[in-house]
């Protein structure tokens, strides 16, 4: 969805970091065990912190069942356990580089990077797992890529700005920018100006003064969502949006505004 | 007229004893980097005198290919877009009475969709770096993945050359003293565009090519490749690279090591062959430097600072070189580490990029008190120059001191006013990092490590879709002994961090480097660390030993190697050793090493990693090395001394905790008079030592009088 030239410009860092927080998981830094084997003879079978760790396995007949195992005789000091069979590792990355194009933006390409790893659910195994869903840097957003693909599509006019706010105690927790060009591809990316302005008060009074402040910059703004740090993490882990939308938008939790069309027809019909 | 790299004789500029000296005067590098392009034409003087006015003195300039070519071999510099007017602005910079650092690439990365090249260069399959399987070499980058460029390749160098031969009079016209222009940098943080994993590129024909020359010059005829190898080699052109780690016995070992080897010097000759084709092009007047990428090996310590980079080798072609540096201030010890780095290493110890806000997809991005930090901490482990990335922000980057319209962030910018300030006030640039001991990592085993991993993966600038670190370590490494008696690819780590953890702990005064060192730096130290197992090359046998005879002290182990690196008999060191007076390194009756007197000096061996520690307390108290003082073995202090002024210290102490720490420190000599230079205030002194209060992640420097 990123343009070939997108701007990411005048991004307020603490915002940024907030929303890396909220919506980014990653697992290079979590407690495992990793074992890698060749066609299942084991290689290598240690722990990141290359602590003693238990060894109920001598080699891989069942990848799945093996991690499960090493998992459980070793719950105390890891997330998870990750089994790789090197020549099936190796394909994998072949296949991975092999499908990039010139015109791949780095979440198509990333995207079909783990939808590929599914195709090794006995070779590349986590536990807990799906490996796709586990390891990397995974976009905790309760959708799917395509979903969120569909979502734009069908909710966000081509050449418009989408504003989003995130409050949190009477003051603005993050804030997000999205500009889309006429192939509803993200050409800019940005944050409100904190050098410009602060943004305190109500949800309300920030939503409106992030509206004013960015329709000098970045009109039209067709699309503008407000809620509370609480809401925006129920409507992350929620897999089914529209309800969950709806119902914060019931609640009063959620502010849409302004609303495009689209949206505007969805709202009112429930 | 004096020399730096490979005879280069500039007839102003030198790089003499850590310093960077125009027209005989040291001066300093304060550096920030500017993005000409990507400003508003307006912009530029203004900006230009912001960066003056927080006492930077020179402006460091990345010059993109990608934003200059308006097709093959045409070229705006203004004509069309008044941005890209590079003589205009290296001009404005001369007048602002600035010095200039230019980064012409060919790549400079910067965050730009097709990493500052041409597209038509990446899109070219005869120019694309292949990976194991012959396929295209990816990195996952934004907001475009990219495959890796093949610098083995002639044609990519006929290519460089149309950019070079437009951009290059332009930087000529500006070289020193003609302008400001004083140093240029050869490509940018070359690390097969980040394909650090050893299996992960270069398998371009002419890479292999390349390859196959590399085992002809190094070992001559089929023969002796045939024996090395155990197994008949017809031709060195019948001989493929590796294409993953397939080891099982020793003698498997050296053709995966080969590769490793061959990697390294892949990055050194095409430096050379860009440097010199700026040499050619008359950049001939000023140094050329290059810079590695910010090593986020595993841990910071042992790995990412040698293989695939050879600091000393590249310098015999380059003037000097440095790393990146892109940390938060709960990576203390890996700040440490490269910076030892790079003082034990480096002609001069320069970071080329410097935390100065980060871009977008950097995790977890810090703020300016890790800035501050990050700061102290290399200034404190001696680095004597720096540019910070990026001073003035732009299009994929934030959290820099100075806007694109020129605003100023307050908070960011004091933390560099105060440092280019102190810096200045106190005559940094005439002070050295004290360091009696050398502690060296062991490029044999690094090598060693590297060619046994055993997953191979594209570089990634988010993470890798397995979450392991592209750089070789005890995660991905094989655990076979390989006929030896332990796994050395996985020993190696722990005697490395062993020895650096009793210096620290203990406060010992020391440097990093590598087994590549030249004999000549060596003499330097009273003490020389390093692990060493069964085998070692026979020129750093050689080096060790002469080093010894001529008065030093090495301190191994576990072992004295009786092995060269293809593992036949070689036991240059071991055999002169025990040939020597032998003496137990003991206390309270334990036995902790053995001593042997050799030549004028010692070499002792540590056979026991639990014994380091105080085998290493018995060694240094031998030959009078004492640590600093210290109450709490999580402080650390660093020690910088004016060669001109010896009863004048700079003693840096660093809390790197996240807890609050109330310090005892002294240097084992009465001090008259001290003085906290960030602060201006007073510790209480004792004469012996000094006390303070130190908050979380807080690095202090006194002005110490003697």
């Amino acid at each position: 969805m990123l343009q070939a030239y997108v701007e990411m410009i005048d991004i307020e860092v603490s915002h940024w970091r907030n929303l890396q927080a909220l919506m980014l998981d990653s697992a290079k830094g979590k407690n495992k065990i990793i074992i890698l084997h060749d066609k299942g003879v084991i290689e290598k079978f240690a722990h990141n912190d290359g602590r003693d760790i238990n060894r109920p396995i001598s080699q891989i007949s069942n990848a799945k069942e093996d991690a499960r195992a090493v998992y459980e005789a070793n719950k105390d000091c890891v997330d998870f356990v990750m089994i790789l069979e090197r020549s099936a590792s190796d394909d994998y990355f072949r296949r991975i580089q092999d499908a990039w194009t010139v015109n791949d933006d780095i979440d198509e390409y990333v995207n079909r990077a783990f939808r590929l790893m599914g195709e090794y659910d006995q070779d590349i195994v986590t536990y807990p797992g799906p490996a796709k869903e586990q390891l990397g840097l995974q976009w905790r957003l309760g959708a799917s890529y395509d979903a969120i693909k569909g979502a734009v599509e069908s909710f966000v006019p081509a050449e418009s700005t989408v504003v989003i706010g995130i409050c949190e105690e009477e003051s603005l927790w993050a804030s997000l920018i999205l500009r889309f060009d006429k192939d509803k591809r993200i050409d800019i990316i940005t944050s409100v100006d904190l050098m410009d302005r602060s943004f305190e008060g109500s949800r309300d009074q920030i939503a409106k003064d992030m509206l004013e402040w960015a329709a000098k910059k970045y009109d039209p703004i067709s699309l503008g969502l407000f809620t509370d740090l609480a809401s925006a993490r129920e409507f992350l882990q929620s897999t089914n949006k529209v309800p969950a939308l709806l119902e914060l938008v019931q609640q009063k939790k959620l502010s849409v505004n302004p609303a495009t069309p689209a949206l505007s027809g969805l709202i009112a019909n429930t | 007229m004096s020399k730096n790299a490979r005879g280069n004789a500039y007839p102003s500029i030198t790089l003499e004893d850590k310093k960077f000296v125009i027209d005989g005067a040291a001066t300093t590098v304060y550096s920030g980097a500017v993005h000409y392009w990507r400003l508003d034409r307006d912009k530029w003087e203004d900006i230009i005198n912001k960066v003056k006015s927080l006492g930077f003195n020179t402006i460091s300039i990345y010059m993109p290919w990608e934003a200059h070519e308006i097709e093959r071999g045409q070229f705006d510099f203004g004509q069309v877009d008044p941005r890209t007017d590079l003589d205009a602005f290296l001009t404005l910079i001369d007048k602002a009475g600035l010095k200039t650092i230019a980064r012409p690439g060919p790549q400079i990365n910067s965050e730009m969709t097709w990493f500052g090249y041409p597209r038509r260069i990446l899109d070219d399959p005869d120019l694309q770096a292949l990976n194991a399987q012959g396929g295209k070499a990816v990195l996952t980058q934004v907001p475009r993945p990219i495959p890796a460029v093949s610098y083995a390749a002639d044609k990519f160098f006929e290519e460089t050359a149309l950019w070079f031969d437009a951009i290059m009079p332009i930087l000529v016209k500006h070289q020193y003293p003609k302008g400001g222009l004083v140093a240029t940098q050869v490509d940018n943080e070359m690390a097969y565009f980040f394909h650090i994993n050893p299996y992960a590129c270069d398998f371009h024909p002419a890479s292999i090519a390349r390859f196959q020359t590399f085992l002809e010059e190094k070992y001559g005829s089929t023969e002796a490749i045939s024996k090395a190898y155990g197994q008949t080699v017809s031709s060195f052109a019948a001989l493929d690279a590796p294409r993953r780690f397939e080891g099982k016995t020793q003698r498997d070992l050296p053709r995966h090591v080969d590769w490793i080897e061959y990697r390294e010097k892949y990055l050194v000759d095409c430096l050379t062959r860009l440097g010199d084709m700026m040499k050619e092009r008359g950049l001939n007047e000023t140094p050329l430097f290059h810079n590695y990428p910010h090593p986020l090996g595993p841990g910071g310590a042992a790995s990412g600072i040698t293989a695939p980079y050879n600091l000393t080798e590249l310098e015999k072609h380059l003037d000097f070189v440095g790393f990146d540096i892109y940390s938060r201030k709960e990576l203390y010890s890996h700040v440490r580490t490269v910076v030892s780095y790079v003082v034990g290493t480096s002609r001069f110890p320069y970071i080329p990029e410097f935390i100065a806000g980060v871009w977008p997809w950097y995790l977890n991005p810090g703020d300016q008190n890790d800035e501050g930090f990050v700061t102290k901490a290399a200034l404190m482990h001696g680095i004597k120059g720096f540019s910070r990335y990026m001073l003035v922000e732009r299009d994929k980057w934030m959290g820099s001191p100075i806007r694109r319209d020129g605003r100023i962030r307050k908070e960011n910018a004091v933390v560099f006013e105060t440092t280019n300030a102190v810096a200045t006030k106190y005559d940094f640039k005439d002070f050295h990092r004290h360091a009696d001991i050398l502690l060296m990592a062991n490029r044999d085993y690094d090598r060693l490590e590297a060619a046994s991993e055993l997953l191979s993966f594209p570089g990634d600038f988010l993470e890798s879709q397995i979450s392991m670190s592209e750089y070789p370590n005890a995660m991905t490494v094989s655990e076979k002994t390989f006929g030896f008696d332990e796994p050395i690819q996985l020993s190696k780590t722990n005697w490395f961090n062993g020895f650096a953890e009793v210096l620290n702990e203990k406060g010992y005064t020391y440097l990093l480097s590598d087994t590549a060192l030249g004999e000549e730096r060596m003499a330097g130290y009273k003490a020389i660390l390093l692990s060493s197992f069964e085998f070692l090359a026979p020129e750093v046998q050689s080096k060790l030993l002469a080093y010894v005879e001529q008065g030093g002290t090495v301190v191994l182990g576990p072992k004295l190697p009786h092995l060269d690196t293809v593992f036949t008999a070689c036991d240059l060191l071991k055999s002169r050793v025990l040939a020597s007076a032998s003496t137990p390194l003991g206390k309270d009756g334990a036995d902790l090493a053995t001593s042997y007197a050799v030549g004028k000096g010692r070499v002792v061996l540590v056979s026991d990693l639990a014994k380091v520690s105080e085998a290493l307390d018995a060694s240094m108290q031998a030959i009078g090395v004492a640590p600093v003082v210290k109450n709490d073995p999580r402080i650390d202090v660093a020690i910088h001394r004016n060669s001109d002024k010896p009863d004048q210290l700079l003693v840096y102490v660093a809390n790197p905790t996240s807890e609050p720490v109330q310090v005892v420190a002294g240097v084992g000599q009465t001090v008259k008079s001290i003085t906290e230079i960030w602060s201006g205030e007073t510790p209480g002194n004792s004469g012996e030592t000094w006390s303070d209060s130190f908050a979380p992640y807080t690095i202090k420097t006194y002005a110490v009088s003697l």
